[in-house]
């Protein structure tokens, strides 16, 4: 496997487990945790996707000046 | 005359209680009538730090590089949560010289001995805190529970949940955050569990617990004496476990409180069924 997916996969697990946490302290019950977990993992992944856009954007617009 | 509760414990303000506990481990239970507990968790946290201090010769702020070091760069170091002898140490001992010296023979028991202090001492905080809020003596059993259950998390990740009945939480945050931890230590090679070559990413990683304090007693001396390829992304994962551990520390507080104060919380009301009729 090359660096970047290594590096992707890391980025994978440490996020799986932030958001586990998120949702241990934003949902009492274990059950409701568990079902939103999913959910939750997407909008992480998904809102990290778009501020990955942003930079590479911004690095590709500024960095040359 | 008052009845013999009021007299035993006088309720004060809680943020002032944890804020003289702060400043001076014990204070805020001083403050707050509880004499022999206060010098009692006084003897043990300025106990912890002196030793420790004695140990490492004050040293511990000369792991930070040069260029790091100025008035605040030291407030991001467990030690802050002993206020009082943070402020002696920054005083008496600071950066020392400006020249590189050899540490003493037992400069990380030292270390590992001051930055307990300060932890504990931040556990001693949110006790005072909780027992300026007890409206009465019979409350002192359940008072336990919060501070309690915060420490035994810090300890070991997911051991508060389970004190607290929550085992099956306690199981999830254990395997999710000391497997990152574990995962990161695997990826750096060890190399993450120094405090002398990562000074902050320590700091962080410190909030683990038992599992950081055993696997640098175990690995800490590790040589680096190659290129390590993850060393980053295992330094990053390590200090990541240890400042989640803070939300669960929050989390089994949370819910400590609420059972012991009777206040609402998701988990101690259960949901009303839907009712398909008005009472008359």
């Amino acid at each position: 496997m090359n660096d970047l997916g290594v590096h992707l996969l890391l980025f994978l697990v440490a996020s799986a487990v932030i958001v586990l946490m998120g949702a241990f302290y934003s949902e009492a019950a274990d059950g409701k945790a568990f079902r939103a977990f999913p959910r939750r993992l997407l909008v992480f992944l998904a809102g990290c996707a778009v501020l990955v856009a942003v930079v590479l954007v911004c690095e590709h617009t500024f960095a040359a000046l | 005359m008052p009845p013999a509760r009021e007299r035993r414990h006088r309720k004060g303000d809680p943020n002032l209680a944890a804020l003289l506990g702060w400043i001076l481990p014990g204070a805020g239970h001083i403050y707050l009538g509880r004499v022999g507990f206060g010098l009692l968790g006084f003897l043990i946290v300025e106990g912890a730090f002196y030793l420790g201090l004695h140990l490492n010769g004050g040293m511990t702020f000369e792991y930070l590089d040069h260029e790091l070091r100025s008035a605040f760069a030291t407030a991001l170091s467990p030690e802050a949560g002993n206020l009082g002898a943070f402020v002696y140490q920054m005083k008496t001992y600071g950066f020392g010289p400006d020249f590189r010296r050899p540490w003493p023979e037992y400069m990380e028991l030292g270390v590992l001995l001051t930055s307990l202090s300060g932890v504990a001492n931040m556990l001693l905080a949110v006790h005072a805190h909780l027992a300026a809020r007890s409206q009465d003596e019979d409350f002192a059993p359940a008072l336990r529970r919060p501070a309690l259950a915060v420490a035994f998390t810090w300890l070991v990740p997911g051991l508060g949940h389970v004190y607290q009945g929550r085992r099956l939480r306690g199981a999830s945050v254990f395997v999710a955050l000391v497997g990152l931890f574990v995962l990161g230590t695997w990826l750096a090679e060890a190399s993450n569990l120094s405090r002398e070559r990562h000074f902050y990413y320590w700091a962080g990683q410190y909030l683990l617990g038992a599992p950081a304090i055993a696997a640098e007693l175990l690995f800490g001396d590790t040589p680096v004496d190659h290129a390590i390829p993850f060393a980053e992304p295992g330094l990053v994962f390590g200090c990541i476990a240890g400042l989640l551990n803070v939300l669960a520390m929050i989390d089994v507080f949370a819910f400590g409180e609420a059972e012991s104060f009777g206040l609402p919380h998701k988990t101690l009301c259960p949901e009303p069924e839907p009712q398909a009729e008005t009472a008359t």
